[in-house]
């Protein structure tokens, strides 16, 4: 499999212990946008947008996460064929190669804890919001969301500190 | 020894624990602090000094005992320097006194006790006068100096560290702290709530103070970290919590400080004695250890808490001989109690000074009249095996340094008070002054509404304050002797006599005093000296406490394990997405910057030399790939992209053709270099283009800033990472080029660019030559990058790494921004003056070097050469170029070039010694000189016939 995680021949991609799981999903299909051409762009492709910047919406398997106030990231299948048509003025699109790390479990907030300085106990799972900060010294966006009523958050960061990241948080993992 | 079970012990007596002590073994419970168990064993001499080795046992114990620190000697290898009074015993514990030389029985160091009078304070700055004897002075004192020995096969033990968040956190859990985070909680506040000792409650757990505090505490919606304690504050009520196992970074929205105050020793001749100890430290002992040490008791005491300890004892059934009250008259409390028991009160007496027996055990105490601070005649010689002490505290205001709260002075309770605390930090308890068990709880309560108003910005009515009757701090429980041994700093062995020698000396400021003294500058931290040092130097100089001030608090706190601060020690580092396919062809990998690259690529049999070598050739002879992927990847797109990038760069791109590149220069407002690359024109409105691979983070951030100061319309995207990128290079990358891609090459000129399929994969390609041969640099998408790679090494191309391509670059005189520049070099004195453009209205730097032009240069960016037949050793990056004696310059790269077969290099050189063929001096580091000379650059191809293809 070709993903960030493989820049240093990583063999495990996932990682499963009593209450938390660490999976590699960076292969998910990506689109990046940004400036004030971005939201007319994804609009006139039928994309919902999140009202509020640093939050995010999940509309049929596709999550679209609002970056800031005029930047976007959007995952799932499909959203890489924006990349080929026309953008309008003022809307750079942006290579998404991001490596992509999904975190489930209620141990999850011990994990967050030991590698970012944001409370995310306190934060409302419900609203998707979105993080752009750092972890464990490498600037990701953390998108933060629970299923069944387990929490779950993804990580976002440049591909080329995938590995670093993904080591690191499987270390932390593994201490718990 | 230890005395029958009682309720409020915190000893588990149904679970024994075994260890030795200096090599004997002993048998101590659950829940002992070394110190008891030492204790309740009969010990009596538990530590040695620290200059003069004399005999000591408890003090304080209270999480600052100078006296007794250990070394566990007992696991694979040992930990140093652990505080005996805090730390719980541990079946198998192998323990060792600190600092000792032959044992702590008979610690041979103890001699030097006799030669004090040769050992004043700051002795050691007048024998260092002679440089000659330096040496064996530097010798002789590590040996001396020091606590426990560091083991230096410990291995790095990796802790967690975590973040913590609350609404208010409360430091330290006594009867105010309890009270505080009590009212908070009630009010709907996220409370957490520490104290550094095993369990809450502080001084309830070992006086006789009836409440409920400790269980409603417990009950209530609190977190609660015992053994836990703040080392430090940060800005933003950000606070170190150290627990036993890791640190928490804890996040506040307000602070809560009622850590209380530290027993103060009284000064007196020999009031260091093994059995002299502080109230709280008997206290603590006899009710939480159930250890008794003291039969026949002689209490000296100066406040209510003294008179409390002294009724606690008579409860255990100890003899009090006397007590001894440095107050006299209105000032003493109703004394009924111990008249009816026939206890001798001695009011407005001292203890002049204590003596030893045989087994160094404090045996007799003299007691004289005391007026005014000073000792009168002899009024009784008592006999005694304890003395209990307690004359005043001194307030935990380390936090609220920290904190920048301004503090008082205050004259009736003899001590600071925190005068204009910080927004969102509040303080109570005995930091404020109040001792009672009413004015604590009142206060605590206060300062727990505060903090519920502060956060929810509410109204909610504060109870009313009450005044505090105690003055439980004596100003000057201090008594001089002619014979010394009356010591202020029990850390650092500093006797009253140091103070006085040092003020003589001229050091009469607190904070000149504090370091040539040493005073607080020991394991405690001055947390039992620093109120008693500053009253000497107040004395000496005629100053109130306030005007001497305080020391700056620093953090930490108290000491804080190594493992504790090194955390996990993330270091990020990130890898290109061909560093798999590096490995697969033996890489020797090397950091550059937080980046893991390919130093080279071993071979079999063949050194490390050799194999650069051998890449080096590879790409002058024949074609060799390497991995680019570090260099920062930007665009730039939109209607202003141009103009954008003509104010970032020295050089002009209006008019760039679209498919074209040009090298530039970014520099600061100074005009000094920090970044170049190459930018490419996809579009009229759109360009791509490169930065240095330590510089892609900074630039793209700075680049950002000066898009939103400047409001143009374009829009700038870091594909950095996203974007993989190769560079084929020699005479025979066109032709493997050529074999993947329907580009048309021999359309493509020397710095053109283009887009097309490379190995399938849609790729940028720029034409440059930064090593000096015909070559290509291909950017991919990090996903597919590895395609176009394997196409190239499946075809014959050689990889090469970092360091031949250092060499070829070199070759060239292409200089590395940071290497070959450093916070000086501007264009015109780093080679690249060619590519400033004045002509343009605006570039970031444009004025200064206007300014930097109009003067000579100092120094310039030179090449040099050795001459070809030198066979010793090369000169290094960075040794010094001198000529007449003075320095004139430095090297910044230099290689041997196997092509040229001679040791190239460039320097930073002083421009009168820049003339091509000048000889300079270079000096070795063991002051060896070799003689080489300037050089015109590129050393190879000077005509760059070869990076342009037409060779």
């Amino acid at each position: 499999m070709i993903s960030p995680l493989s820049f240093e021949n990583i063999t495990t991609t996932e990682f499963a212990k009593e209450g938390l799981i660490i999976k590699d999903i960076s292969n998910a299909e990506k689109f990046g946008i940004k400036g004030k051409g971005a939201e007319e762009f994804l609009k006139s492709q039928g994309v919902k947008l999140p009202e509020k910047y640093n939050t995010a919406i999940i509309d049929n398997d596709k999550i679209i996460m609002r970056l800031g106030i005029s930047e976007y990231l959007l995952e799932g299948v499909g959203v890489s064929r924006f990349y080929d048509l026309p953008k309008p003025t003022q809307a750079y699109q942006v290579l998404r190669q991001d490596c992509c790390l999904l975190l489930e479990g209620e141990a999850i907030y011990k994990i967050l804890s030991q590698s970012c300085a944001i409370d995310f106990v306190k934060a409302n799972a419900k609203d998707l919001p979105l993080f752009l900060t750092s972890m464990v010294g490498v600037g990701v966006t953390i998108l933060l969301s629970e299923e069944a009523g387990l929490p779950k958050v993804r990580i976002y960061c440049d591909p080329t500190y995938g590995a670093y990241l993904f080591k690191t948080l499987l270390e932390i993992g593994g201490d718990l | 020894m230890r005395i029958a079970p009682q309720a409020s012990e915190i000893i588990n007596r149904d679970k024994s624990v075994t260890f030795t002590f200096e090599g004997k073994k002993y048998n101590g419970f659950e829940g002992d602090t070394i110190t008891s168990a030492l204790l309740a064993n009969g010990v009596k001499i538990l530590g040695r000094s620290f200059k003069y080795h004399r005999p000591r046992s408890v003090s304080s114990f209270a999480n600052h005992d100078m006296n007794v620190i250990v070394d566990d000697v007992s696991g694979q290898y040992f930990i140093p320097n652990i505080r005996a009074d805090v730390t719980k015993v541990k079946d198998g514990m192998k323990l060792k006194a600190v600092n000792t030389f032959g044992g702590v029985e008979k610690d041979k160091a103890s001699i030097l006790g006799r030669f004090s009078k040769f050992l004043p304070v700051g002795f050691y700055y007048k024998a260092f006068h002679t440089k000659a004897l330096f040496p064996m002075w530097e010798k002789m004192f590590r040996t001396m100096t020091g606590l426990g020995n560091v083991d230096f096969k410990t291995p790095k033990i990796k802790t967690s560290k975590d973040y913590g968040f609350c609404d208010c956190l409360v430091v330290g859990a006594g009867v105010s702290g309890l009270s505080a985070a009590l009212a908070a909680a009630e009010n709907g506040l996220d409370v957490v709530l520490i104290d550094e000792n095993p369990q809450i409650g502080g001084s309830i757990n070992y006086t006789n103070i009836p409440n409920d505090l400790i269980e409603r505490a417990k009950a209530a919606n609190i977190r609660i970290f015992t053994d836990c304690y703040a080392a430090g504050y940060y800005a933003d009520n950000w606070v170190a919590l150290v627990h036993k196992t890791h640190m928490t970074k804890m996040r506040a929205k307000t602070l809560i400080v009622a850590s209380g105050a530290f027993e103060q020793p009284p000064v007196f001749r020999n009031n260091d004695l093994p059995n002299i100890m502080l109230a709280g430290a008997f206290l603590r002992l006899l009710k939480l250890y159930s250890v008794k040490t003291i039969n026949d008791a002689v209490f000296l005491v100066a406040n209510d808490y003294g008179y409390e300890a002294a009724k606690t004892a008579i409860d255990y059934g100890i003899n009090i001989k006397a007590i001894v009250d440095l107050r006299s008259g209105d000032e003493l409390p109703l004394l009924n109690d111990f008249i009816a028991k026939n206890i001798p009160i001695y009011s407005g007496s001292c203890i002049y000074e204590a003596e030893s027996g045989k087994d160094k055990n404090v045996i007799g105490v003299k007691i004289h009249e005391f007026n005014d601070g000073l000792a009168g005649a002899l009024k009784a010689e008592i006999a005694c095996d304890g003395v209990v002490m307690a004359t005043g505290f001194a307030p935990a205001l380390n936090l609220l340094y920290q904190a920048n709260t301004k503090m008082r002075f205050d004259d009736a309770r003899s001590q600071f008070i925190p005068d204009v605390l910080p927004n969102s930090v509040f303080s109570c308890g005995k930091l404020n002054g109040n001792y009672t068990y009413e004015t604590r709880a009142i206060d605590g309560e206060i300062a727990g509404i505060n903090a519920v108003n502060f956060v929810k910005n509410s109204k909610i009515k504060l109870p009313k304050s009450l005044p505090e009757t105690q003055k439980p701090n004596h100003p000057w429980a201090i008594v001089e002797h002619e014979k010394g041994k009356t010591f202020v700093d029990f850390d650092e062995d500093l006797q009253l006599k140091d103070f006085k020698n040092a003020v003589q000396e001229g050091f009469d400021n607190i904070e000149l005093l504090k370091r040539y003294t040493t005073n607080g500058m020991g394991p405690s931290q001055g947390k039992h000296s620093n109120m008693n040092g500053l009253r000497v130097l107040a004395r000496l100089t005629n100053k109130t406490p306030f005007e001497v001030g305080t020391t700056t608090a620093r953090p930490f706190y108290h000491p804080v394990p190594m493992k504790h601060l090194g955390g996990r020690g993330f270091s990020p580092n990130r890898v290109t997405p061909l560093h798999s396919r590096h490995g697969d062809l033996n890489a020797i990998f090397m950091l550059a910057g937080n980046w893991q690259r390919p130093e080279y690529y071993a071979r079999v049999g063949v050194t490390r030399q050799n194999a650069i070598n051998a890449e080096v050739m590879a790409v002058h002879e024949n074609v060799g790939i390497i991995d680019v992927g570090t260099l920062g990847k930007l665009e730039v797109i939109g209607p202003d992209a141009a103009e954008f990038l003509e104010r970032v760069y020295i050089s002009k791109y209006k008019g760039l053709k679209t498919g074209m590149a040009r090298y530039g220069v970014a520099c600061d407002e100074t005009g000094v270099v920090v970044d170049d690359g190459i930018i490419a024109r996809l579009a009229e409105d759109h360009f791509y283009f490169t930065t240095t691979t330590s510089g892609a983070a900074t630039i793209y951030r700075e680049l950002s800033r000066l898009n939103m100061i400047w409001g143009l319309d374009c829009g700038i995207v870091n594909h950095t990472g996203s974007f993989g990128a190769i560079n084929l290079a020699g005479p025979n990358s066109k032709k493997i080029l050529g074999k993947f891609t329907d580009l048309d090459l021999d359309d493509f000129p020397f710095m053109g660019y283009r887009e097309a399929f490379v190995a399938g994969v849609k790729c940028r390609i720029i034409r440059a030559g930064f090593v000096g041969e015909l070559g290509y640099e291909i950017h991919a998408p990090a996903l597919e990058v590895h395609k176009v790679w394997d196409a190239f090494i499946n075809d014959g191309a050689t990889p090469f790494g970092v360091e031949a391509q250092r060499v070829l670059r070199l070759q060239k005189g292409h200089i590395i921004i940071g290497q070959d520049t450093d916070g000086l070099s501007t264009p015109y004195n780093a080679g690249v003056d060619w590519a400033v453009r004045m002509d343009k209205p605006f570039f970031i730097g444009q004025r200064s070097l206007k300014i930097i032009n109009s003067k000579p240069q100092k120094q310039v960016l030179a090449g040099f050469v050795l001459p070809k037949d030198y066979e010793g050793a090369p000169p290094q990056e960075c040794h010094l170029i001198i000529h007449e004696g003075e320095i004139a310059g430095r090297i910044t790269s230099i290689t041997k070039s196997p092509k040229l077969g001679q040791i190239i290099g460039l320097c930073h050189i002083k421009p009168e010694l820049a003339q091509i063929g000048h000889e300079i001096k270079i000096r070795f580091s063991d002051g060896t000189f070799v003689a080489a000379n300037i050089a015109q650059t590129p050393f190879y191809d000077p005509e760059n016939l070869n990076q342009k293809g037409v060779a």
